[in-house]
C-alpha cells in the first residue's frame, strides 16, 4: 500500500503544491494588508477566506478530476493493469490518498475559523464540507469516465456551481419578501445550506459510487 | 485548416461546454429572478467573469497537452502537416472562444447600473487582459507539462502568484488607497497591472509557442 500511496502522490505532486499556494496564499495577502491604513482584519481574513474557500473547492476538483483520468494521462495505467494487483488495492490507494489531502485542506479551514475568526457566522465550515463532499463526488465520476483529467476538474466543479446556483436561485424564488433585514437573511442562508445538503451529500454519494462502480467493472486501464 | 479546427473543437468541447453553463449560469438566474440591476446583476457579472478566467485556463491548460492526453498527438505527429498550423488551428479556436465569451461579458457590463463612484469596478479592459494573460501563462505550461491538470493548476498558481506578488509590492512601497471608492487610484492600479501582465502573457506564449515549435514533444 505503501508504494500506491507513493505512486499517487507523484501523479498529484503539482495538484498538491498548486492547491497548497491557492488556499493558503488568500490568508498571506490578507496578513501583508494588515499594515495599510484603515484595513479591518476581520473584514480582511473574512474576504480571505472565501477567496481560500473557493481555492480549496478548486483543488478538490483537480484533484478529483486527476485521480483517475491522471493515470491514464500519462500511461501508468497500462503500467498498474499488468501488475499482480487488486482493482480494489488501487481504489484504496486513492482514496486513503485524497481523502487525507481533503482532511488536511479542510483542517487548515477549520483551524483559521476557530482561531482568527470564530464569531463570524460567514465562515461556516458546514458549507465547505458539503462543497467538498459535491466536488469530488462529481469531480470522482467524471474522472472515471473520462480520458482527460482537466475535462472531469472542470465538470466536477461546474456540477457543484449549477447544483448550488440552482437551489440558491429556487430557494430565493420561493421564498422571495419585498425587503431583507439581517434575520431574514440569516433564515434564508440557514434554509439554502440545508437544501444544498439534502440535494447535494445524496448527489455526492450516488456520483461517488457510480465511479467506483465504473472504475471497479472497467476491463480496459 | 477545417478540419483542424473541427478537430480542436472536439478535444475542448467538455470545456466549452462547461464554460458556456458556468459563464451564462449567472446571467439566467439574474435575468429570471429579475433581480435589480446594481449590486445583484453586478454579482452576476463577477460569477460570470471569474468561470470566464477558469474557463479560459482550462482551455489553455488543454490546449496541447490535452492531444498528448487522448493520444492525438502521436497520430497527428505522423501526417504530413506543418506544425505552424496546428499552432494556427488552436489559435483560432481560441480566438472564438474568446469572442464568444467576451460578447456576454460586455453585454453584462453594459446592463449594470452601479452608483457612479463604484462605475469603475465594471471593468471590460481590465477582464480582457485579464484572459490574455491566463491564456498566455496556460499555454507556456501546457506546451512543458504532459498533463492538462498541471497545467490549469500552474496558470491559477502564477496568477494567484503575481497578484500577491502585486500586493506585496505595493504594501511594501506604501501604496494606500481604497480600491472600491477611489477612481484615480483603481486607475492606477489597472494601467500597472496592464504594464505588468501584458507583456507576461506575450513572453509566455512565445516561449510556450517556440518550445512547441521546436517539437521537443510529440
Amino acid at each position: 500500500m505503501t508504494w500506491l500511496l507513493w505512486r499517487e502522490y507523484r501523479l498529484n505532486r503539482f495538484v498538491l503544491a498548486a492547491g497548497a499556494v491557492l488556499v493558503i496564499l488568500p490568508y498571506v495577502i490578507a496578513a501583508l494588508c494588515l499594515p495599510i491604513e484603515g484595513a479591518e482584519s476581520t473584514e480582511l481574513f473574512i474576504g480571505a477566506w472565501i477567496w481560500g474557500g473557493f481555492f480549496s473547492v478548486l483543488s478538490v476538483a483537480l484533484l478529483g478530476g486527476n485521480v483517475i483520468a491522471g493515470e491514464r494521462a500519462d500511461r501508468s495505467a497500462e503500467f498498474v493493469a499488468y501488475l499482480p494487483l487488486e482493482r480494489w488495492q488501487m481504489l484504496a490507494g486513492k482514496l486513503l490518498f485524497c481523502l487525507t489531502a481533503i482532511a488536511v485542506i479542510w483542517t487548515i479551514h477549520l483551524l483559521i475559523r476557530t482561531v482568527l475568526l470564530s464569531d463570524q457566522p460567514a465562515a461556516d465550515i458546514r458549507w465547505l464540507t458539503i462543497c467538498f463532499g459535491v466536488t469530488f463526488g462529481a469531480s470522482w465520476l467524471c474522472s472515471s469516465l473520462q480520458l482527460s483529467p482537466a475535462v472531469a476538474s472542470a465538470m466536477g466543479f461546474g456540477a457543484n456551481i449549477v447544483i448550488w446556483g440552482c437551489i440558491a436561485a429556487i430557494s430565493m424564488t420561493v421564498e422571495q419578501t419585498d425587503g431583507y433585514t439581517p434575520d431574514l437573511i440569516e433564515r434564508h442562508v440557514a434554509h439554502i445550506l440545508v437544501r444544498y445538503a439534502i440535494i447535494g451529500l445524496p448527489f455526492s454519494a450516488v456520483c461517488f459510487s457510480l465511479g467506483t462502480w465504473n472504475y471497479l467493472r472497467r476491463s480496459e486501464p | 485548416m477545417t478540419w483542424l479546427l473541427w478537430r480542436e473543437y472536439r478535444l475542448n468541447r467538455w470545456i466549452l461546454l462547461t464554460g458556456a453553463v458556468l459563464i451564462l449560469l449567472p446571467y439566467a438566474y439574474a435575468v429570471l429572478l429579475d433581480v435589480d440591476r446594481s449590486f445583484h446583476f453586478f454579482g452576476a457579472w463577477v460569477s460570470s467573469t471569474g468561470s470566464a478566467y477558469l474557463t479560459v485556463a482550462l482551455l489553455a491548460g488543454n490546449a496541447i497537452a490535452g492531444e498528448q492526453v487522448d493520444r492525438s498527438a502521436e497520430f497527428i505527429a505522423y501526417l504530413p502537416l506543418e506544425r505552424w498550423r496546428l499552432v494556427a488551428s488552436k489559435l483560432l479556436l481560441f480566438l472564438i472562444a474568446f469572442a464568444l465569451i467576451w460578447a456576454p461579458i460586455f453585454w453584462g457590463a453594459t446592463q449594470i447600473t452601479l452608483p457612479v463612484e463604484m462605475a469603475h469596478l465594471v471593468d471590460v479592459r481590465g477582464f480582457t487582459i485579464c484572459v490574455l494573460f491566463f491564456y498566455g501563462v496556460g499555454w507556456l505550461f501546457t506546451s512543458i507539462l504532459s498533463s492538462p491538470v498541471y497545467a490549469c493548476a500552474m496558470t491559477l498558481v502564477t496568477s494567484a502568484l503575481l497578484y500577491g506578488g502585486a500586493v506585496g509590492i505595493a504594501v511594501i512601497c506604501g501604496f494606500q488607497a481604497d480600491l472600491l471608492n477611489d477612481k484615480d487610484a483603481h486607475e492606477t492600479v489597472r494601467f500597472w497591472c496592464a504594464m505588468i501582465m501584458l507583456p507576461v502573457a506575450i513572453i509566455c506564449f512565445g516561449i510556450g509557442t517556440w518550445n512547441y515549435l521546436r517539437g521537443s514533444q510529440t
